[in-house]
């Protein structure tokens, strides 16, 4: 081995190793400063269970709403050729790549009192969404979808058109075909897609606290919480922060198969 | 009668790429004819028009009395409605799927309870002998018992005619005679029109009342295997059924012809079609000696040039042609008359039932 293998190897492996780090020491640090001795008691406290539940269920809700918008969006992306397409592709994957925050503004431009929608939605029907559980949802669904579309969609582009063929010469309506040929040859990405879009719904912040603000029980989610516990009760941060970590460990093992490939 | 109900015709006009795709088909109830061609002829673009997975310019497909597809008064019956089943290249079944949940899935699709469809599916699978298969995943199925399994899938919808595409291409030699078996028993009982498209001879010859010849779109020629045998007409014809073809009664190794004659080969009982490639055919000045157990002399009735090689017709009682190198030729001083040893070795004649 020459000198300059020698130091592109050992750069290599140096790099590899500070990348590591850089990743897994802050949660290893985290760790440490768990507050055991009380651990029991600071996670059944109100504060945390609640955000947790608000947490829970806005981020369900967000990725049942993903699911339903975004696959049929997934499958008219993947299947059905239209002009503009690269457009509407460019539009759903932008707010994956928007910041937040802005995201947030921009859900108050349309849903505000004098936005877009938001006048119109309150004297019509007496619907103020900004700053409600609704406004969560729809926060954490704007900036979550994207990332089950596009899964969705190259899962079900990956699907060979020549079974759906197979089952249509078999009597198989459109309908039948989706449901039980397509959506069944796709579904490990549709999961993953949705573990994905779950995950980074459970983690939105920016976008949350513009639109929906911090109202605890209502509208505060976990990393809310965690940011506002932070600045009083550093150990109560810690311990939220702790629930986020099984959270989304849990999401990582339960799709361990997509996403950890054996070797 | 009901299977004069069921003749089967299509005319399809339509551009398909650089491919100009124009024929006309048709295919009696009951009776299997096979669609041959090169690579690129058309062919499965006709069975996806037929089938309704693909569109036609012009097309005007009937099976009996009902149209399945006519561009001038604009039906089209969708492909789910057509009561034509499919056996595709490489089977095609449903990866998520058990074999028995494949077969039962054209008869739920079109209502059947799924109990009942699981039992038909069930007795189908015994009926082709893939009843060990049935919890089987194709992704575990070798080529040969997939095709068993999507002739199932292909005969348990109670279809009205019956296509298969290429269905050896995707299975390998040892499991073909077996396959061939299996189709020739399984498709004579079928009541409506059956249509196969193969590029293999052999094939062919074995399981078709028609031949329909397709090259480059269009229909070159059609009719019974004799007859397409005794004159093609044009270059493809003539690789494809420049076969040697016998049909007789084997016992013993030996097959013996309608006429008396008789020949040698390795395998076959009872009434058997004996197919022999005019290359496994050698020719001798002289009586051979060594090895291949048929061995005769014969009258040359005709050289034809075919590319680089010559197709030597020896007559007799057991007509033959051989096919030679022009070297070979040369050496051997052939000529339009005279006589000739033909020799070939019993293990190159295929032999396959004829009933």
């Amino acid at each position: 081995m020459s000198a300059s293998d020698r130091i592109l190897r050992g750069f290599v492996i140096g790099a590899a190793a500070l990348g590591l780090a850089l990743l897994s020491l802050p949660l290893f640090a985290l760790f440490l400063r768990v507050p055991l001795a009380d651990l029991p008691a600071r996670l059944t406290q109100k504060p945390l269970l609640d955000a947790l539940w608000v947490s829970l269920t806005s981020t369900a809700a967000a990725t049942l709403l993903s699911l339903l918008l975004g696959l049929p969006m997934a499958w008219i992306l993947a299947r059905v050729p239209f002009p503009g397409k690269s457009v509407v592709r460019a539009l759903v994957t932008l707010p994956m790549v928007l910041p937040p925050i802005v995201g947030g503004i921009a859900l108050l431009a349309v849903f505000g009192r004098r936005g877009l929608l938001g006048s119109a939605l309150e004297s019509a029907a007496g619907i103020t969404i900004p700053f409600s559980f609704g406004a969560v949802v729809l926060a954490a669904a704007f900036v979550a979808m994207p990332f089950f579309v596009l899964t969705a969609e190259s899962g079900l582009r990956a699907v060979d058109a020549r079974y759906e063929e197979a089952a249509a010469s078999l009597g198989a309506s459109p309908a039948r075909r989706f449901l039980r040929i397509t959506l069944p040859l796709a579904a490990p990405s549709i999961r993953s897609g949705l573990a994905i879009c779950f995950a980074r719904a459970l983690g939105e912040f920016g976008a949350t606290v513009t639109f929906a603000g911090s109202v605890p029980g209502r509208t505060q989610t976990l990393p809310l919480a965690v940011y506002l516990a932070f600045e009083s009760d550093p150990d109560a941060a810690v311990v939220q922060s702790l629930v986020l970590v099984a959270i989304s460990a849990a999401i990582l093992i339960a799709l361990r198969d997509q996403w950890l490939p054996k070797n | 009668m009901a299977s004069e109900e069921l003749t089967f015709r299509a005319r399809v006009r339509t551009q398909v790429g650089r491919l100009r795709l124009e024929l006309e088909l048709s295919a009696a109830a009951g009776s299997t004819t096979v669609l041959v061609g090169p690579n690129g002829a058309g062919k499965t673009t006709f069975l996806r028009i037929l089938a309704g997975l693909a569109r036609a310019e012009e097309a005007h497909i009937e099976l009996g009395t009902q149209i399945l597809e006519d561009t001038k008064t604009g039906v089209r019956v969708p492909a789910e409605k057509r009561p034509i089943a499919l056996v595709f290249q490489d089977g095609r079944l449903f990866p998520h799927m058990t074999a028995l949940e494949n077969v039962a899935f054209g008869p739920i699709a079109r209502g059947v309870p799924a109990r009942s469809a699981r039992e038909e599916a069930a007795r189908l699978l015994g009926k082709l002998g893939a009843a060990p298969l049935a919890s089987a995943r194709p992704g575990a199925l070798s080529g040969g018992e997939i095709q068993r399994v999507a002739l199932a899938r292909a005969l348990a919808g109670s279809p009205r005619m019956l296509v298969l595409d290429e269905p050896f291409s995707a299975i390998d030699a040892s499991a073909r005679g077996e396959l061939r078996r299996l189709l020739l028993e399984h498709l004579a009982p079928f009541e409506g029109p059956r249509l196969v498209v193969t590029h293999d001879p052999v094939e062919a010859a074995a399981l078709a009342d028609r031949i329909a010849v397709l090259e480059e779109g269009r229909l070159v020629q059609t009719g019974t295997v004799a007859e397409v045998c005794a004159r093609p007409r044009s270059t493809y014809v003539a690789h494809l059924v420049g076969l040697n073809l016998y049909r007789g009664v084997a016992s013993a190794g030996r097959i013996t012809t309608s006429s008396g004659s008789s020949l040698i080969a390795a395998e076959g009982q009872g009434d058997v079609f004996a197919v022999l490639h005019p290359r496994a055919v050698a020719l001798h000045r002289e009586r051979p000696s060594g090895t291949p157990r048929n061995v005769w002399r014969g009258e040359i009735e005709s050289l034809e040039p075919l590319g680089d090689r010559l197709r030597v017709r020896v007559g007799g009682a057991l007509p033959i042609v051989a096919e030679v190198t022009r070297g070979a030729a040369d050496e051997l001083a052939l000529q339009q008359r005279g006589a000739v040893w033909i020799s070939f070795k019993a293990t190159e004649v295929e032999v396959f039932p004829a009933s």
